[in-house]
């Protein structure tokens, strides 16, 4: 039905301050899932690439040093970099109910738990943006 | 709807990517030990002075990435002991005092380092590298001895099926060459020799030959007869089947010998205010193998009691607040700890006082000073005890899984622990493919057989930790801790295809049986509740069925 409105996942966008996770993120998303992806270091990082990247997904993780993921989402959206048409996902190692809730309140629903298996990330963000689509 | 994204299609990695995971892997692992290492300084300055909040912070945030990453990583019994850490670390910031005092700070970066050393030994770089076949460690192993090798092929196959790995050997002198391993249990044809010295006196043979093993021993043989049997027994086995061999049947008894003998370790509550009595106890019991925890405050008794669920209580008899007595009079009060053995450690020896306390609950009393032999024995038998008990009231007859409301209660208890310790977890249902026209076709025995194999296999895929029970007739539920929905597909997956491997017998034919299995986890249905997922699980096993059965299907959420 709604066919003709679903692009398919292509571009994301990840914030991560670990550098090995971000390696292994790019690993993930690139090398097994086949989509284009920047991983920045940093919420500023992320600000000063967003607008030229246009990505159709953006994955933050929570707890980073100086700006942490619920800042950086919120300066992205100060920014104007957040559209209607952009999907949004958390990823922490957090995912107690209450955490969830303060999540949710933020407008974020996706939440990839931490750790993660490299081997199926590209899936679960597929998932997210199939749901997001609908 | 989207295809191609399936995410039960699991996407086999090229050479290039296993690689680089190695690669990534390795460098990771480098660094752990790096922070390994400063862990270790920040816990020394939060033992010189605990209200360190500078120190308490790092050892948070520490914590919190090895929590998040290690798993990615392939580490992931560092990464969840990082995780319970974290947890304690995140209540003494929370509590703005030092509550980690009692937790054995020293010893936290030694735990850290168990489960790094856990997971190099498991080889957990396969892990990332390709989805792991079982939860368990390691499969039993099996030495088949076994002269006509048809007949050998067919047997090793079939129990292979079952998840037993099988080492063939054609005759009785290859037992004394050199081997890598040794067997966990030998299956012998007691004609599987060539020498003389069989046809003479085959017991003392088979006696002497089998002597350097000390694992279980189940001989084998053509005929039925009490003499054949007795044969067994003098020859040292623990079993006999006669050929032709009902598979299922021997696979089944092979399993239930393996399984009493690794017993999980017995849970024991020290309730003990003098701290270097209740270290000495616990450092006994550990040795044996037990799993012990301490309580110094009788006030916290019933929510130790809750979170550990202890199968034995060692009390002092004279505790500064309450009467061991007393605490024990108010534990039968509850009745899921009404048949709690207790133990009471005293020094009291007037008698009045000991029959007193024994009228009010409790089983037995050891003198201090304790004697750690008879501590252990007596431990281990009440706990043994309990738990024959226990097995009798719940579980299945058929299949020795939990019974229907013991596999519901598991669920509702792991659903409880999740709110207070996160960690995922997966909810199974499974049922036997057209189990009906089996019972119609070739009897009820036979179809009981059909459930029975369902059981056996369950208990070889699956580790103990794992809770497994039989839900109706030919329905099954399982609860598996740390195991997410896409790892619990994928194990089920392989229980599935093993299980349409095997051959069974009824009214001479042969044929075999498939299963249909629906899969969900807390992770992707965080706001359910115990009976929600059971619903769910049921669900894709329903869409399972209708897919064309002999599948595992992973619950979606329908509801958006």
């Amino acid at each position: 039905m709604y066919l003709f409105l679903m692009k398919p996942l292509q571009r994301v966008l990840c914030v991560e301050d670990d550098p090995d996770i971000r390696e292994i993120i790019q690993l993930a998303l690139i090398d097994v899932g086949g989509l284009a992806v920047i991983a920045c270091e940093s919420g500023q990082h992320a600000l000063a690439e967003v607008d030229q990247f246009k990505p159709q997904l953006i994955v933050l993780d929570v707890m980073m040093p100086g700006m942490d993921g619920p800042e950086t989402l919120h300066a992205l959206r100060e920014q104007g970099s957040v559209r209607e048409s952009t999907a949004l996902a958390f990823m922490t190692a957090k995912v107690h109910p209450q955490e969830l809730d303060r999540y949710r309140e933020l407008g974020i629903v996706n939440v990839i738990p931490k750790p993660f298996d490299p081997m199926a990330l590209a899936d679960q963000l597929h998932a997210i943006w199939s749901q997001f689509d609908e | 709807m989207l295809s191609g994204h399936n995410s039960m299609n699991e996407s086999t990695p090229t050479q290039a990517v296993k690689s680089r995971l190695t690669a990534l892997r390795a460098a990771y692992q480098q660094r752990l030990d790096g922070e390994l290492v400063s862990l270790q300084a920040h816990v020394e300055a939060l033992t010189v002075r605990p209200d360190s909040i500078d120190a308490l912070q790092f050892m948070h945030k520490a914590l919190h990435k090895l929590a998040g990453s290690a798993g990615t990583f392939g580490f992931e019994q560092l990464g969840r002991r990082a995780k319970e850490l974290e947890h304690f670390v995140a209540e003494a910031l929370n509590a703005e005092q030092s509550v980690l005092e009692p937790l054995k700070l020293e010893t936290w970066v030694n735990q850290l380092k168990e489960g790094l050393l856990a997971d190099v030994q498991r080889g957990s770089a396969v892990s990332i590298e390709v989805v792991p076949t079982s939860l368990r460690e390691e499969q039993p192993s099996i030495w088949l001895l076994e002269r006509d090798p048809m007949l050998a092929d067919y047997i090793a196959q079939q129990l292979r099926s079952f998840g037993f790995s099988v080492e063939h050997l054609n005759d009785a002198q290859e037992l004394s060459q050199p081997h890598a391993h040794s067997p966990d249990l030998l299956l012998v044809d007691h004609r599987a020799s060539e020498s003389p010295e069989l046809n003479e006196n085959p017991e003392r043979f088979w006696r002497e030959r089998l002597q350097p093993f000390q694992c279980p021993i189940i001989f084998t043989g053509a005929e039925e007869s009490f003499s054949a049997r007795l044969h067994a027994v003098r020859s040292g086995g623990r079993g006999y089947f006669a050929k032709p061999l009902d598979v299922p049947q021997l696979a089944s008894h092979v399993a239930r010998v393996l399984k009493s003998q690794d017993a999980i370790p017995e849970r024991v509550l020290i309730v003990e205010d003098d701290a270097e009595m209740a270290q000495f106890c616990q450092l006994v019991l550990e040795r044996a193998g037990m799993q012990v925890q301490v309580l110094h405050h009788p006030k916290e008794l019933i929510q130790t009691v809750s979170d550990f669920n202890p199968e034995l209580v060692l009390m002092d008899l004279w505790l500064p607040e309450a009467t061991g007595a007393e605490m024990v009079a108010l534990l039968t009060q509850v009745e899921r700890w009404a048949h709690l053995p207790v133990v009471y450690l005293s020094a009291e020896t007037n008698p009045e006082l000991r029959t007193q306390a024994m009228v009010m609950g409790g089983d037995a009393f050891l003198e201090k000073p304790v004697d750690p032999v008879l501590l252990v024995s007596l431990c281990r038998s009440r706990v043994g005890r309990l738990r024959e008990l226990e097995h009798a009231m719940s579980r299945d007859g058929l299949t020795g899984l939990m019974k229907h409301a013991s596999i519901k209660e598991a669920l509702e208890a792991e659903w409880e622990y999740v709110r207070r310790h996160p960690r995922y977890f997966s909810v199974v249902m499974l049922d036997i493919d057209h189990f009906k026209a089996v019972n119609d076709s070739y009897g009820h025995a036979v179809g009981d057989l059909v459930i029975a194999s369902v059981g056996t296999l369950l208990r070889q895929h699956f580790r103990t930790t794992d809770k497994l029970g039989r839900y109706g007739g030919e329905e099954f539920a399982l609860v598996l801790p740390d195991c997410t929905a896409n790892k619990a597909v994928s194990l089920v997956d392989k229980l599935r295809e093993a299980f349409s491997a095997i051959k069974f017998m009824g009214d001479g034919k042969v044929f075999s049986c498939t299963l249909s299995a629906g899969v969900v986890d807390n992770e992707g249905f965080p706001n359910d509740s115990a009976e929600a997922l059971i619903e769910r699980a049921d669900q894709a096993l329903y869409r399972a069925k209708h897919s064309g059965r002999n599948h595992v299907c992973q619950a979606i959420d329908s509801g958006g």
